[in-house]
């Protein structure tokens, strides 16, 4: 990890000039998401998706204001979705509390989850299979950092 | 198309009332603007990870991107994004972007053994420049190569394939699109004589019937399976199919599954063609109008390296197969010969080769292909009762066939990487030839890709080793001619020599023929299989690799130089996605530190030559072309004068700054819209470089069924890109959306009805199932090649010491080899590492159960995986799958490196493993 911080240092060195005065070296090994040798074989460590019940699940933070929400808790007893269950909407279809998230209940799917049918609104086929875009999120440290800001 | 939101919004609004089911409820809603984003600059954008092609919005603030939305108007997605495309916008920012080129260094030179030090760009490209002109006097044009890329920008592959194949007089460039898509091709070429699907992504709301071949949709295509998953639920009548090989998340919505064991894919189709032809359903007309059958050699090998003196030991078995081979039972039946018959591979060198037969031909070759013969063949799931897997297979016949049934075949990897994958494409399209059903709105069998621009790029500007742009190819002296002609050089500056395919340039780096590599935009060793050759190869052998990335991969660990590149927002570009669709973007923001467009490493390295350094004469061994002394490239700096071009000009004016570039001015003044191009600035000599490639571009597709629009139409706020062939009616340049059909398709000739116009391969010999009878040609002009083609056994299968097959794939929330993925938190949690799916039984009786660490080996290697029983994944017994996106779970350690001996795609699909508790 160290080799890494070695790796900006020098490259915000060299963009202001200053790279001639101390060469960094970058140890091969020490680049990329598994930092071994090309030639090792890393042991890959256990992760686990959360357990907790629905009921007791916060909220997650969104990467921007639009982005769907990351899943705050256990899925794996409502999957699979299939063509005659889907046990999400049994939650999260809720076209009369749109926009209206309450602490500790579900939180209601957004507007561009409906279409019009008749005088209400059903869950628009297309956005049937949750999974597509919402994930639940394991227990892990990140692998790098990111440094995006959605302003 | 510089405008904020609301603007935005209110176009959105106009536009998207032409939407179907499925548009979002209130745009009104959407219209609010909220305080936050008042000055965000909003611009339309493609999305960077799979060849579906979505439309995003991307904002932008102070010089960096703050938000990506799916684009409401985008026809491909209508709004929506699968949860990697949310993401675009946070790939550009992991920590550890490359900022600096990084050399191997040692006592403040290069060195092959040194360690990774920065330098400047200047000392990068002249140690680049010093290594390259070693290489090249060594070994000539054969001794430098390209790996190149699904996902470069149209422009970069055009400029770089220039700069190889005129410029270096070599034609070492392909691309990773050769694993991803390859066999695609091949078989568009065999059957319709041009590449490219016919139908596209309409055609999920116009059909009935959805068949996945080998595609698990709903995790790779996860935009598309929102389409189907629409149309399943909102058309009464619509059944799914998904044909596989171990259950997967396209299985949840299908209504028919069918678990198959690997390759036998090639047995069902054939059982389909001979239910249709015995239950008299041929659409006897469109056949007889618009087909001829064809057949090709069997005995071709399976793409390996042939010899012992590259393989490991443990692999020497499996590689002599690739000269002689003793024929299963199943095998003998579907060729019609003995079991236990030693087949020598006496085609290997000319698969591709084929001749016409008769409808009783066929129809004889097909005939083993009973339901009782494949049906205990392919079953997949030892656990199936034999009946039941029966009436699967005769279903899915009975969808095929149903004349009120319109049928759309999807496939991409479980087809293309196979090591019949030429063969098992063409079958597709036998089926849907034999009945009629192609070419039409929700009738077609639909090839998928894999990368954004594997269309637009890799195929469409030809930038494999046999491959010129628009369809044309290397062996083919007109086409060489005509490129030639659009690229202002001398006649025969094109090496008439096929250069390396993908596999290849990782077997001449091992022999020692391959002496300089460039890698841009992909990451060969991570993605290849059988890595551990390549690895060594890499490190252990003289010579010398560039790779360009935007974050420190594998393929940049085992590199000599690191050069920093920019990412896909911080560039001008264009891709091509899979149906046909050609999208247009604009620089958002700037590449961080001293990262540089793709495009401007091609270029500014071209800066460093001169003409006279390669248009004279060169030694080419094995070169054999007509009007070519053997071994050797004729000079043509004496020609060059015509063009203006002297001896002491630069590649760089040569080729790309030339008077007809500069036509395109920077700063441009109706595209660039106030946005920035760090490309020309850096160039600093006043022209538009990206435009000026796409736009020479553009003249070797007109009038020939490849048409493009003009750059700027590409990035018109009205335009969400454009299905080619675009030609101009009144005036408008207007798409097209069904190729082949007179309805759609203006290269259809009036009253023709459907006319398979394209020209390559359309003259062959006759003969029957064994061979060629008449060897004079025989024209097929306008017609389309129903192939029949046998099944044929994978060269490696489990035995009692490998006993389990491997599969090897993507999931839905990384891409490839997830080095943009993988640095979004929310996506590497929401897949921290590969895992090993298996059968609970299977696991037992190895002693494993969920998350135990376990070695799995093969011939070629061995790395340690987490064993899951559960979760999306459920493996047949005898059956792992391991996801290839996770360098800390290095599977292309374990694979497989055979590939269609036509199509020179690798199986990554059939590997035989064993699997031991650590």
């Amino acid at each position: 990890m160290k080799l890494k911080i070695a790796l900006f240092a020098a490259a915000a060195c060299a963009t202001v000039g200053l790279l001639n005065a101390d060469p960094v070296v970058i140890i091969d090994d020490s680049l990329g998401l598994a930092q071994v040798s090309v030639y090792d074989v890393p042991v890959p460590q256990v992760f686990e998706y959360p357990t907790t019940d629905p009921k007791e699940s916060g909220v997650l933070p969104r990467y921007w204001e639009d982005a769907p929400p990351q899943v705050p808790h256990r899925i794996d007893k409502f999957l699979p979705v299939n063509a005659k269950l889907n046990k999400c909407l049994e939650c999260h279809e809720e076209p009369d509390k749109i926009g209206k998230k309450v602490k500790g209940k579900p939180t209601p799917m957004s507007e561009t989850h409906y279409v019009k049918e008749g005088d209400g609104l059903v869950v628009a086929n297309k956005r049937y299979v949750c999974t597509l875009c919402h994930a639940p999120q394991a227990n892990v440290n990140v692998l790098v950092d990111n440094t995006f800001k959605g302003d | 198309m510089n405008i904020n939101r609301r603007d935005f919004v209110k176009t959105s609004i106009a536009a998207s009332t032409a939407a179907t089911i499925g548009m979002p409820l209130s745009k009104e809603a959407d219209a609010a603007v909220k305080a936050g984003e008042k000055d965000w600059q909003w611009d339309k954008g493609v999305c960077r990870f799979c060849g579906t092609g979505c439309g995003i919005m991307i904002a932008t603030k102070d010089g960096r991107v703050v938000a990506t939305k799916g684009d409401p108007d985008a026809p491909v997605n209508r709004g929506l994004n699968c949860v990697k495309g949310y993401f675009n916008g946070k790939i550009m920012y992991g920590k550890d972007r490359l900022t600096q080129p990084l050399l191997r260094m040692k006592d403040g030179k290069f060195d092959k053994k040194g360690q990774f030090t920065p330098v400047s760009w200047e000392q990068a490209f002249d140690e680049m420049e010093r290594q390259f002109r070693r290489a090249y006097a060594e070994k000539g044009p054969a001794g430098v190569g390209v790996f190149g890329s699904g996902q470069w920008t149209i422009p970069e592959g055009y400029a770089m394939n220039k700069l190889f194949k005129a410029g270096f007089r070599s034609n070492n460039v392909d691309p990773n699109a050769r694993n991803c898509m390859a066999s695609a091709v091949t078989a568009f070429y065999s059957v319709f004589g041009t590449d490219e699907p016919a139908g596209n992504y309409d055609d999920i709301e116009h059909t009935d019937t959805m068949v996945l071949w080998g595609a698990n949709m709903a995790e790779m295509h996860p935009i598309l399976w929102s389409r189907i998953s629409n149309r399943r639920l909102s058309h009464k009548a619509c059944r799914i199919v998904n044909l596989t090989t171990y259950r997967n998340m396209s299985s949840d919505l299908a209504d028919l599954e069918i678990v198959f064991k690997p390759n036998t894919d090639l047995a069902i189709q054939n059982y389909i063609a001979r239910e249709i032809v015995t239950r008299d359903a041929m659409n006897k007309d469109f056949v007889a109008r618009h087909c001829v059958f064809a057949t090709g050699p069997y005995d071709i090998g399976y793409g390996l390296r042939p010899g012992e003196k590259y393989a490991f030991p443990a692999e020497r078995d499996v590689v002599a197969k690739e000269t002689r081979v003793k024929l299963d039972r199943h095998e003998a039946i579907a060729q019609r010969r003995a079991e236990g018959e030693v087949v020598e591979q006496k085609n290997t060198a000319n698969p591709a080769a084929h001749w016409l037969i008769t409808f009783d031909d066929f129809k004889k070759a097909v005939e083993p292909y009973t339901l009782d013969f494949v049906a205990e063949l392919a079953k997949g799931d030892v656990d199936e009762p034999l009946d039941k897997f029966k009436a699967k297979l005769q279903q899915l016949a009975d969808f095929y066939i149903d004349p009120k049934r319109r049928v759309v075949s999807f496939w991409t990897m479980g087809f293309n990487q196979h090591q019949r994958g030429t063969w098992v494409n063409e079958q597709c399209y036998m089926n849907h030839l034999l009945l009629g059903k192609q070419s039409q709105p929700g009738n077609g069998a639909f090839s998928l890709t894999g990368q954004p621009s594997a269309c637009g790029t890799a195929r469409e500007v030809g930038t494999f080793c046999h491959r010129l742009p628009a369809d044309r190819l290397i062996g083919n002296a007109q086409h060489r001619a005509e490129t030639e002609k659009y690229w202002h050089v001398p006649a025969r500056t094109i090496n008439p020599k096929i250069g390396s395919f993908y596999a290849k340039l990782m077997r001449d780096l091992e022999d020692g023929s391959l002496k300089w590599a460039w890698v841009q935009v992909n990451n060969p060793w991570h993605s290849h299989p059988n890595a551990n050759h390549w690895i060594k190869a890499a490190r252990d052998m003289d010579n010398f690799i560039v790779v360009s990335d935007v974050y420190p991969t594998i393929s940049a660990k085992v590199a000599d130089l690191i050069l920093p590149a920019a990412m896909i927002f911080e560039k001008w570009g264009a891709y091509g996605n899979a149906e046909r669709r050609t999208q247009a973007w604009r620089q958002q923001v700037m590449p961080p530190g001293q990262a540089r467009a793709d495009i401007w490493q091609v270029m500014e390295f071209a800066k460093r030559f001169k003409l006279k350094e390669f248009w004279g004469e060169q030694k080419v061994p094995g070169l054999k072309a007509e009007g070519y002394e053997d071994g050797k490239l004729p000079g043509v700096l004496d020609e060059a004068g015509k063009y203006g071009l002297t001896p002491d000009t630069t590649l760089y004016q040569a080729l790309f700054a030339t008077a007809e570039s500069k036509h395109h001015a920077w700063p441009d003044a109706s595209a660039a819209k106030g946005h920035g191009n760090h490309v020309a600035d850096l160039l600093g000599d006043g022209w538009f470089p990206e435009k000026a490639m796409f736009q020479e571009y553009t003249q070797f597709g007109r009038g020939k069924g490849k048409d493009l629009a003009d750059y700027d139409v590409y990035l018109a706020d009205d335009v969400r890109g454009l299905r080619w062939p675009v030609v101009k009616k009144d005036g408008k340049w207007t798409e097209t959306t069904w190729r082949f059909n007179e309805q759609y398709d203006p290269y259809v000739t009036k009253g023709a009805g459907f006319e398979f116009y394209g020209k390559l391969m359309k003259s062959i010999p006759s003969g029957n199932l064994d061979g060629v009878t008449d060897p004079k040609p025989v024209s097929v002009a306008g017609k389309a090649k129903i192939f029949y083609r046998p099944y044929a056994a994978p060269v490696e299968q489990p035995d009692a010491h490998y006993d389990l097959w491997l599969c090897t794939g993507r999931v839905l929330e990384h891409w490839h080899t997830g080095t943009m993925t993988r640095r979004v938190p929310e996506l590497h949690r929401a897949v921290p590492a590969a895992v090993m799916w298996m059968h609970p039984a299977d696991a037992e009786k190895r002693g494993l159960k969920r998350n135990d660490l376990a070695w799995i080996e093969s011939r070629r290697g061995k790395i340690q995986v987490r064993v899951e029983t559960g979760g999306r994944n459920a493996m047949p017994r005898g059956m792992v799958y391991v996801p290839f996106f996770d360098e800390g779970v290095f599977i292309n350690k374990v694979a497989l490196d055979s590939t269609c001996p036509i199509s020179k795609e690798c199986d990554y699909k059939k590997s035989a493993v064993k699997v031991i508790k650590v």
